[in-house]
């Protein structure tokens, strides 16, 4: 501005010092200035655009989300959305989680498996077709993994009863003796229907209900087609679509060495997908310098002497990384990354050395190592 | 003479032109930069069963109240300068007390028998957290 005026002055005594006829020069400076102003008047248009349309972006960003927190399945279910439906969208995916927990969860009075552990033993029954495909991919998963993984594992789960808090380890003999239930092999399902082969078996539904649950969110999400959705059902996180910005879904990995869970290893970027977490410091207890943690080897009946402290899994549904991140603790890195490529799954395995071991689908742009200098994690290249 | 005066006046706007742009984009720059600054102040907001009951700017003011969740639980909710937490709580696991404090952009302090939550917000943070 300052500048303008000192050419201006400069300008306009050169213009009138010249000696050609009056009137031209004065013609071409007024047409001079006209188009001057009205370039300035342009350009001031463009900086007004400008500052409007950051300010609409701004506050179409912060109005067009719709944040809801709820509890279900023994856990909180927070939900952001957005798009213009998003207020009946995350009601109805609310209701439809708390539906399918009662429908899936062994707790509730009524649901399908319930009524199989009740009936254990017994004819076969008809169930829901979600609890159906759930019990399919259940088995799957235990197939391909050689049992690591194995919903049937509910009598030594209920044993341990790590939810209830108490630092209780069960007599070795008990747990050999529960042990002989466990098997998915006898879960047995026909055309819509399920029946457990033994009488001692039982069901827990339980280390996948959390990424069922993300999975019932997400279909909600597609059916009232919103334009992006996050949903975290306590670890477990189904992403749809994008942000209101088109950013993608940013999402923090636990630091398994927290002892509060306040600080994240590092992030996860993504644009669509499911990503689940098992760890041992979840419901854990330490006892004679032993750590007994949640997650069981169905082979043994003890906490898994895994060397790993936490697995993500990222993969196309919500039980199934669920299913994976239990696997794949269990297995270990070589096994658990074999067992990952047979379902098209990726995933992240942090070790007791703090070593960060990789799957080829995680590429460095997706995943980076919180920029905290205390970090004491690398990431190990295979 | 008219040529070079025309020749001359087109010079005069090059230098307008680029003066202008240059201050389109400083404010275009700046405008940027005042709403990159603006959500940084992390909010703390207080949640009960879906319901926002409390919102403040973390370093505003300290504040120290209490609060019924579902079941009757009673949660002591501390605000300081720079963090939150949850100083007494009468639920039977006190995970939420055992939390300590919180201050960074997407932490959580969860009591699921009382359905609150307390959590940071701010420009940085995750969208989730898995675990």
């Amino acid at each position: 501005m300052i500048l303008q005026n000192n050419i201006n002055p400069k300008n306009s005594p050169d213009n009138s010092s010249h000696e050609n006829p009056k009137t031209e020069p004065k013609k071409s400076t007024k047409k001079v200035i006209t188009a001057r102003r009205l370039k300035w008047l342009s350009l001031l248009f463009c900086v007004l655009a400008v500052v409007l349309i950051a300010i609409s972006v701004v506050l179409h960003n912060k109005m067009s989300e719709h944040t809801v927190l709820t509890y279900s399945m023994g856990s909180y279910v927070q939900q952001r959305v957005y798009g213009a439906d998003k207020k009946t969208a995350a009601q109805e995916a609310a209701s439809m989680i708390t539906e399918l927990e009662n429908t899936i969860s062994w707790r509730v009075e009524g649901s399908d498996i319930e009524k199989l552990n009740l009936k254990s033993g017994g004819e076969f029954i008809e169930i829901a077709p979600v609890t159906y495909d759930l019990l399919l991919l259940c088995k799957d998963v235990s197939e391909l993994s050689d049992g690591a993984f194995d919903v049937t594992i509910a009598p030594l789960s209920h044993l341990w009863n790590f939810d209830s808090g108490d630092e209780y380890i069960p007599d070795h003999a008990l747990i050999d003796e529960l042990l002989s239930s466990v098997n998915y092999k006898s879960i047995l399902l026909d055309d819509g229907s399920a029946a457990l082969k033994n009488k001692i078996t039982a069901l827990d539904l339980g280390g996948i209900g959390k990424g069922a649950a993300c999975d019932t969110a997400v279909e909600i999400y597609k059916k009232h087609e919103v334009s992006g959705a996050i949903v975290a059902c306590g670890g477990s996180i189904g992403a749809y679509g994008r942000k209101a910005l088109g950013d993608s879904w940013k999402i923090a990995i636990r630091d398994p060495l927290s002892d509060d869970g306040s600080t994240s290893l590092g992030t996860l970027e993504i644009d669509e997908g499911f990503v689940s977490t098992s760890g041992n410091y979840e419901k854990s207890f330490t006892k004679d310098g032993t750590l007994y943690h949640h997650i069981l080897d169905p082979h043994t009946g003890y906490p898994a002497a895994s060397e790993l402290t936490s697995v993500t899994v990222l993969g196309g549904s919500g039980a199934l990384t669920d299913a994976l991140a239990t696997a794949c603790f269990v297995l270990g890195v070589e096994d658990g990354k074999k067992l990952l490529a047979k379902y098209d799954a990726e995933g992240i395995f942090i070790d007791q050395k703090q070593q960060v071991f990789l799957t080829s689908g995680i590429t460095e742009e997706m995943f980076t190592l919180s920029r905290i200098t205390s970090s004491p994690y690398t990431v190990v290249s295979s | 003479m008219r040529k070079q005066e025309s020749l001359k006046n087109r010079k005069f706007i090059k230098k307008t032109d680029i003066l202008l742009f240059l201050g389109i984009l400083l404010i275009g720059l700046s405008v940027l930069l005042i709403f990159s600054a603006l959500p940084y102040g992390e909010t703390v907001i207080i949640e009960h069963d879906g319901e926002v009951i409390f919102e403040g700017k973390l370093g505003a003011q300290d504040e120290s109240f209490e609060l019924e969740g579902s079941g009757g639980i009673i949660l002591g909710v501390d605000i300081a300068e720079h963090h939150a937490s949850v100083t007494h709580a009468s639920c039977p696991d006190q995970i939420c007390v055992r939390t300590g404090s919180i201050s960074k952009p997407g932490e959580t302090i969860i009591c699921l028998p009382a359905k609150i939550s307390i959590t940071v917000r701010g420009s940085t943070e995750a969208d989730a957290v898995t675990f």
